[in-house]
């Protein structure tokens, strides 16, 4: 049966529940009216937003430190919007774009936003993931979807190393019928380990819905190990999806990213 | 809560008895419906689009081997033949909102036809009477009569849960609750947390049979005493309890029939294997 939390570590108990998440009478978070988060557009987008929603060829969502420095490498982009969620605060944010801000942004590469890319960079809790996930896609109504998540050890049923960069796939029914003839960009998330929270969320919304939508998790997030493997399915993955575009390059913001990396690193000697 | 068949109309077929699990202690209800799902060779007929259920996926749990078969929170399950519908459930329902979903759940079981709903789930050890520590491990509660007894249940050799007391507070609340607005922790009186009574009325199957008894739904309650750890044996327990149930056979006469798949995810279902470094 579950107890208490380690009070020196403040580790949940060695149980997959807690008593009172079983308890119907129990007053949870969903009882707290929670303000429901919005996009707030750039004034350039007005033009494409006259239908009232985006409607581009691809979405690819980052909810990933990694995913989030390779966004804010990437040559050519610009800002184009960003989701705001009333309850998470932005003090201490940069002035300026930055993947460390707790902040959520838009962007695209092109004028027609024939591409958008989202980098979240603020946790959104597991219950408020549908919520979050409905307001992406009430606004953005994408042909194909590609989403940065990252694997969390708690959930992962193998062997996670800080030195073993890993990457998964999961991909929805619609995009495993297209892609039945193709080399996996690979391999498939073991049978067992589970997924939740905003990347779960988007990846169900696109199932449910009968979209094209691909997952890729990653390991480790907390450095840049995983950025190759990344970087080599991401692109892999756009040019079977949109094989003619030229505006998304991402081998150039990989490299961008490791030698930030670099340089961040050596300034700890100076 | 919505059904979402893809390419197809929105609706069960041929359902007549609904099977789902209700997050319980050691997740043996979940558990039990994956290797009853396993086994039966149902096909997957759709997914429940339901707000109060968190997110998750994960590879095809069943296999053979894992071929990125995407598996979300909320899947139906259909054996046509057998008239039988399974709802698998594979996340937590949003802390609080345990009710609601009930409801829902109840509301969209109703209108798709279903005659008879069953709930399986493990209940904690720890409340069993010391008397019956004799017994079997598994418990029941029913519609078929006020008092919860069920005829077709005691010729399986189960016991009533004597928990169920449908006449106390808290098994009022509850009941009253299911056809009206979801309970708030201040409508409860102040003792009634500080004793057992809440208890079992508290868990996620009675919020489940509430709702589907207030929807007219015939409803049984298949309860597993077990204590979390390992619960794949409580797993295999409930599902042959299942199997004697749908098929009216008694417990000596069970098992020799169904020879159970054990689904794939159960190989690492508790962690991966230790580091054999370990050992060396």
């Amino acid at each position: 049966m579950a107890g208490m939390p380690d009070p020196l570590t403040d580790l949940p108990p060695p149980s997959r529940f807690d008593p009172e998440d079983l308890n119907s009478f129990a007053l949870g978070p969903e009882s707290v009216e929670v303000s429901a988060p919005f996009i707030v557009w750039a004034p350039s987008m007005k033009k494409l937003l006259q239908s009232g929603v985006l409607q581009p060829s691809l979405l690819l969502l980052s909810q990933s430190n990694v995913g989030a420095h390779l966004l804010h490498n990437l040559p050519g982009k610009r800002i184009i919007g960003s989701i705001i969620f009333p309850d998470i605060s932005m003090v201490n944010n940069f002035v300026e774009p930055s993947p460390h801000n707790k902040e959520c942004y838009l962007f695209a590469v092109d004028s027609d936003a024939s591409v958008v890319l989202v980098s979240a960079q603020y946790s959104i809790s597991p219950e408020h993931s549908s919520l979050w996930t409905k307001t992406v896609f009430k606004a953005i109504q994408p042909s194909r979807v590609l989403i940065l998540g990252t694997i969390a050890s708690q959930h992962f049923r193998g062997k996670l190393s800080a030195d073993d960069p890993l990457l998964f796939v999961l991909e929805t029914d619609e995009q495993k019928s297209e892609d039945k003839d193709q080399v996996a960009v690979a391999p498939f998330f073991p049978s067992g380990s589970l997924v939740d929270g905003v990347a779960a969320a988007l990846i169900t919304h696109c199932q449910i819905q009968g979209q094209k939508a691909c997952l890729l998790m990653s390991w480790p997030d907390t450095n840049m190990s995983v950025l190759r493997l990344l970087v080599s399915a991401i692109t892999t993955l756009i040019h079977r999806a949109i094989p003619h575009t030229s505006a998304l390059n991402f081998m150039v913001a990989r490299e961008a990213t490791e030698k930030r990396r670099i340089q961040s690193d050596s300034e700890l000697y100076v | 809560m919505e059904f979402v068949r893809p390419g197809g109309d929105g609706h069960l077929r041929n359902a007549s008895t609904l099977l789902l699990p209700a997050v319980s202690i050691g997740n043996a209800g979940q558990l039990a419906v994956d290797l009853l799902v396993s086994t039966l060779g149902v096909r997957r007929a759709g997914f429940l689009e339901e707000p109060h259920v968190l997110p998750c996926v994960g590879n095809d749990p069943f296999g053979p081997s894992a071929e990125g078969k995407l598996t979300v929170a909320l899947e139906v399950y259909e054996y046509e033949d057998q008239g039988l519908s399974v709802v698998q459930q594979r996340a937590p329902v949003v802390k609080g909102a345990m009710m609601k979903y009930a409801k829902n759940m109840a509301v969209w079981a109703a209108c798709e036809g279903i005659k008879e709903v069953i709930v399986v789930s493990g209940l904690d050890s720890g409340k069993r009477q010391r008397h019956d520590m004799d017994l079997s491990q598994i418990q029941y509660i029913s519609t078929a009569s006020k008092d919860g007894l069920d005829g077709r249940c005691e010729a399986l050799g189960w016991k009533r849960l004597e928990q169920y007391l449908p006449l106390s507070e808290a098994w009022q609340l509850l009941d009253r609750d299911s056809v009206t607005d979801p309970v708030v922790d201040n409508e409860l009186s102040p003792d009634i947390h500080s004793t057992d009574d809440a208890y079992f009325p508290g868990l996620p199957f009675a919020s489940i049979f509430s709702s589907c008894k207030a929807e007219g739904l015939k409803v049984v309650c298949v309860l597993c005493f077990c204590a979390e750890g390992d619960n794949v044996p409580d797993a295999f327990l409930i599902a042959d309890a299942v199997q004697q149930y749908l098929h009216h056979r008694k417990p000596e006469a069970s098992g020799a029939q169904l020879e159970w798949k054990v689904p794939l995810s159960w190989t690492t279902v508790y962690g991966p294997p230790p580091d054999s470094t370990m050992f060396s």
